[in-house]
């Protein structure tokens, strides 16, 4: 411990320069507002900042490229609340509680109590990784696919939850989600699967599914109820994006919530933060005293999620600097740019070139406290573009989704996808089928599909790898366990619960 | 073996340049180059690319201006298709890997690698059979006298990993089972925490936690000892035949005019022969240098596809 | 059921069957668990039954309560904006695989500000001329997306 935090100020000592600090400020800058565009991720926003880092001292490089990677985290809300466009997975749900508030004319709050919840779940993914990390990854190994096939199954097993009034309906969209994510190669067999064009041999972009989904087919669901915004003059009076100490207050509970279990399942590689996000939404709904605000913009359903978002981001590091191990998209080409910068990623790492890697931590801990403040200012700019062009909004949405899915591979196939799934999510918000079970298929069911196959072959085709492994049984009895007390209280919350929302 | 490969090489390339100086020199190239990434920015092909247009412009190999552009998607189909769509142009060069012969293979997509001109393969990423070194397997006779069927781990059914454990199944005898991971990351999380008996990886993967003494490497697939791991013995020494390796390499369209093409393989020659490039790239990402050019390289494209087609058509992937 | 619904069913019902078709040429099982044909070929026929499932219910539904004659939404005056767009959306996309994705996306933004959302032509073409500027400097100049 107090190790860890000799080093941290080691890695201040070398941050703390006016170059570097100015330099942090505007990589969260330019990372909200490139996490801000829809299609453009965590992984782009790194990928496209790349090249000028080249030349810069590691430690300065380093500090950029995370601090543009925490940026896009925070950016990532700002078009899930004020266009229903979720930039990555774990932003959808910010999309599910923050959009409505938003038509509320509740904006400007919205973004407000999600930047104190980002800022307090990546504080507490901070502390994980600076006194946890390699006790972290020690354990972490030992999670096999066995394990991860169940934590998928976990997730999925939200959809119930995500069902609204009409299960048949949230099973349909989920088998359909299952069949959309089938699509490309196929890396435990080979084979490839309906690849009936060229682009199709990697599967459909996940992005341009959710700029279809939710940006486009709002636009379209709009045009036929002839919506008309109205939300206000500009105005830059603070007090509509601080938000009140009362708000914060009711926020609190769910803010830690999610941040703890952000920091557990978030960390683990691949979708732990979809998985993390879902089911804290799934949890705060269970445990909220008025359920019914679900999906209609309720205060926890907002901030628990969204602290889950970013307890994960310095969580999804600790494999990349223990191990060299990428967990995500964003850190798989960050493990590019340490091997760009000489630096050589895995076990020795933190030996070798500690003091780089600790500057960096130090420069993580100072980009989230700057993009809390920044965010602040930031959100009456990004409330006030709104407004000023609230009467042309389709044509700015429907402008923003196409140079965004085009952004994905630079041609117009994936514009074509996002269209498709447009008149998807437009037709399925006109007759009422809900999009969270859709969506959570598409991002969990290979994952859980490849897993399961794995843990198989691993076991030499001997099923029993699912009890024989103790933390693997331990999940499976906690889910057993759970399943029974759900049925048992949502029994008793159907009864206590009057006519639901129409 | 590999020294005669580079001194032929330089000799094709010698020979090519003779032909085309005296009268074409200044015609080729007429405008700036573009260099075609088949996958997106941060990826392996973009960061090879964007190192190899800093160094050639640094070093003075080469005077015009070059732009990389990326066409992801597809697993390379559909950069080449842009590829080939500028067939006679010799001002577009594309990196390739493993991607353009597998991807022709398993999918329909019309091309293949005899629609472009192959220009020079700049280096070869070796396979390393790897064990755990806490685990009980010190030699790969250990592996041998283990009385279970071997759980190997690799990236992807199909992939070179794969094809180096089939091959060591055939050649020993010893029954393997073949796991097939996403990425490098998860193979080796899952021989660290001793889930797999042995794993199959290039030298980029494995070398850190070599150095770190978690994993011993008992053999790699390449003709002689490389100079980055002195200590690891051949395949071949130890009278298992396996000699395979991942290329690195790149391409132009097909129907290039002979000026084009030997402007390209001089620059390229002279790329791979230079210090930046050596340091810079090749032994950051642990690659091994073995450059052939022209011809040669094609012959290596054509030796390389009909392994993939026996092994995929073995697996019951391709009919 | 709602006209849009039935949309929405049919073309979800084609989907799965054309993935069970194609789905039938690929290995159900492996040496040890379920092969690349297992997924597809076993989701799409749930997701065939899951859409007769809600055809029967609602016709069933129907045989007891006849549907009310205009239901919200339905009328073609209502969702004729909507194909509109989409047809439009359709053909800018096809024009973008030409070249240039700015121009036809610019036109778009243009008929959709002024014919769809109702603004005089000359406000519809500055805004939409300034938004376009806006994205251009973004994601061309800055960010080096190769957007023209």
């Amino acid at each position: 411990m107090l190790d860890a935090l000799t080093h941290l100020a080691g890695g201040f000592a070398e941050v703390l320069t006016v170059y570097n600090i100015v330099l942090i400020f505007f990589a969260g800058m330019i990372g909200t507002v490139v996490g801000a565009l829809p299609g453009l991720g965590p992984s782009a926003g790194i990928a496209l900042m790349l090249p000028l880092t080249f030349g810069m001292p590691h430690a300065s490089g380093l500090c950029l490229l995370t601090g543009v990677y925490m940026g896009t985290m925070y950016g990532g809300r700002i078009t899930s609340i004020l266009i229903n466009t979720p930039g990555d997975a774990p932003a959808i749900v910010t999309a599910m509680e923050g959009y409505p508030m938003m038509r509320r004319g509740q904006g400007g709050l919205a973004l407000g109590l999600s930047a104190v919840s980002s800022f307090v779940g990546g504080f507490f993914g901070l502390l994980v990784l600076i006194f946890f990390a390699p006790v972290v990854s020690s354990y972490a190994i030992y999670l096999g696919a066995p394990e991860y096939f169940l934590l998928m199954l976990l997730g999925l097993s939200t959809i119930i939850l995500l069902a609204g009034e009409d299960l048949v309906k949230a099973l349909l969209m989920a088998c359909v989600g299952v069949l959309v994510s089938t699509f490309g190669s196929d890396y435990i067999s080979g084979h490839i699967r309906f690849a009936f064009t060229p682009e199709l041999i990697e599967g459909i972009d996940f992005v341009a599914i959710i700029i279809g989904l939710y940006g486009l087919g709002e636009v379209f669901y709009n045009l036929e109820q002839r919506t008309r915004l109205d939300l206000g003059r500009p105005s830059f009076n603070l007090r509509e994006y601080i938000p009140p100490a009362s708000t914060l207050k009711e926020s609190s509970g769910a803010t830690l919530r999610g941040s703890v279990i952000g920091t557990v399942i978030g960390i683990l590689p691949g979708a732990g933060a979809t998985v993390a996000t879902f089911l804290e939404y799934a949890l705060e709904r269970r445990i909220s005293r008025k359920p019914e605000e679900f999906g209609n913009g309720a205060i926890a359903g907002l901030a628990g999620p969204e602290a889950s978002n970013n307890a994960s981001v310095p969580g999804s590091l600790i494999p990349l600097i223990t191990l060299g191990i990428p967990g995500s998209g964003g850190t798989a080409i960050m493990l590019g740019a340490l091997i760009m910068f000489g630096l050589q990623p895995g076990p020795l790492l933190m030996i070798k070139s500690g003091d780089v890697v600790w500057a960096m931590i130090a420069g993580l801990v100072l980009a989230n406290v700057f993009l809390l403040f920044s965010n602040v200012l930031l959100i009456p700019v990004f409330v006030n573009l709104l407004r000023s062009v609230q009467g042309h909004l389709a044509s700015v949405v429907v402008a923003l989704c196409v140079v965004g899915a085009f952004s994905l591979a630079y041609n117009s196939f994936n514009i074509w996808v996002a269209l498709v799934f447009g008149i998807l999510g437009y037709l399925m918000k006109k007759c009422d089928y809900p999009t969270g079970p859709f969506i959570l298929a598409v991002v969990l069911a290979p994952l859980a599909e490849n897993y399961f196959r794995q843990s198989i072959m691993l076991g030499q085709g001997d099923w029993s790898i699912f009890v024989d492994r103790p933390i693997s049984l331990g999940i499976i009895v906690a889910m057993v366990a759970t399943g029974i007390l759900g049925l048992v209280t949502k029994r008793f919350i159907k009864s206590r619960k009057p006519a639901a929302r129409a | 073996m590999k020294r005669l490969l580079k001194t032929m090489g330089l000799a094709i390339t010698a020979v090519a340049a003779l032909q085309s100086a005296p009268l074409h020199a200044e015609e080729f190239p007429a405008r700036g180059l573009e260099f075609v990434a088949g996958y997106g920015p941060g990826g392996g092909h973009d960061t090879m690319l964007r190192a190899m247009a800093k160094i050639l412009k640094e070093e003075g190999i080469v005077e015009v201006p070059i732009n990389v552009v990326n066409k992801p998607g597809g697993s390379s189909a559909v950069a080449m298709g842009y590829l080939n769509a500028r067939a006679g142009d010799g001002h577009y060069l594309m990196s390739i890997t493993s991607s353009h012969i597998t991807t022709p293979l398993a999918s329909n997509i019309g091309l293949d690698h005899t629609n472009f001109t192959p220009i020079a393969r700049l280096g070869i990423d070796p396979e390393l059979l790897v064990v755990n070194a806490a685990g009980p397997y010190k030699s790969i006779k250990d592996l041998l006298k283990a009385d279970k069927v071997l759980n190997v781990g690799g990236t992807a059914t199909g992939s070179i990993e794969h094809i180096v454990s089939i091959q060591f199944q055939k050649k020993t005898g010893k029954e393997i089972n073949f796991v097939p991971f996403q990425g490098d990351g998860d193979v080796v999380a899952a021989l660290l925490s001793n889930q797999l008996d042995f794993i199959v990886t290039n030298p980029g993967t494995a070398r850190d936690f070599i150095e770190a003494g978690n994993f011993k490497a008992l053999a790699i697939s390449t003709d002689e000892r490389i100079d980055a791991l002195p200590d690891v013995p051949t395949f071949k020494e130890q009278d298992i035949d396996i000699t395979l390796s991942l290329y690195r390499g790149v391409t132009a369209p097909a129907d290039i005019s002979e000026e084009a093409k030997a402007y390209l393989t001089e620059k390229m020659t002279e790329l791979s022969e230079s210090e930046a490039w050596k340091t810079g790239y090749m032994e950051p990402n642990a690659v091994v240098g073995d450059f052939i050019t022209g011809e040669e390289f094609e012959a290596y494209l054509a030796e390389n596809e009909k392994l993939y087609r026996e092994t995929l058509t073995e697996l019951g992937i391709l009919k | 059921m709602k006209p849009s619904e039935i949309v929405l069913l049919a073309g979800l019902a084609v989907f799965s069957g054309v993935l069970l078709w194609n789905g039938l040429d690929m290995p159900y099982g492996s040496a040890q668990s379920f092969g690349p044909g297992y997924i597809p070929l076993n989701i799409a026929v749930v997701t065939l039954v899951l859409i007769a499932l809600l055809a029967a219910r609602a016709l069933a539904a129907r045989r007891s309560a006849p549907p009310a004659q205009a239901i919200p939404g339905e009328s073609l005056g209502a969702v004729l904006p909507v194909v509109a767009v989409i047809v439009l959306m359709a053909a800018a996309i096809y024009a973008m695989s030409l070249g240039s994705v700015l121009a036809p996306l610019g036109v778009l933004m243009v008929l959709l500000s002024w014919r769809f959302a109702g603004h005089p032509p000359l406000k519809s073409l500055f805004v939409s001329a300034a938004i376009l500027a806006v994205i251009y400097a973004i994601f061309s100049l800055w960010l080096k997306i190769p957007l023209i």
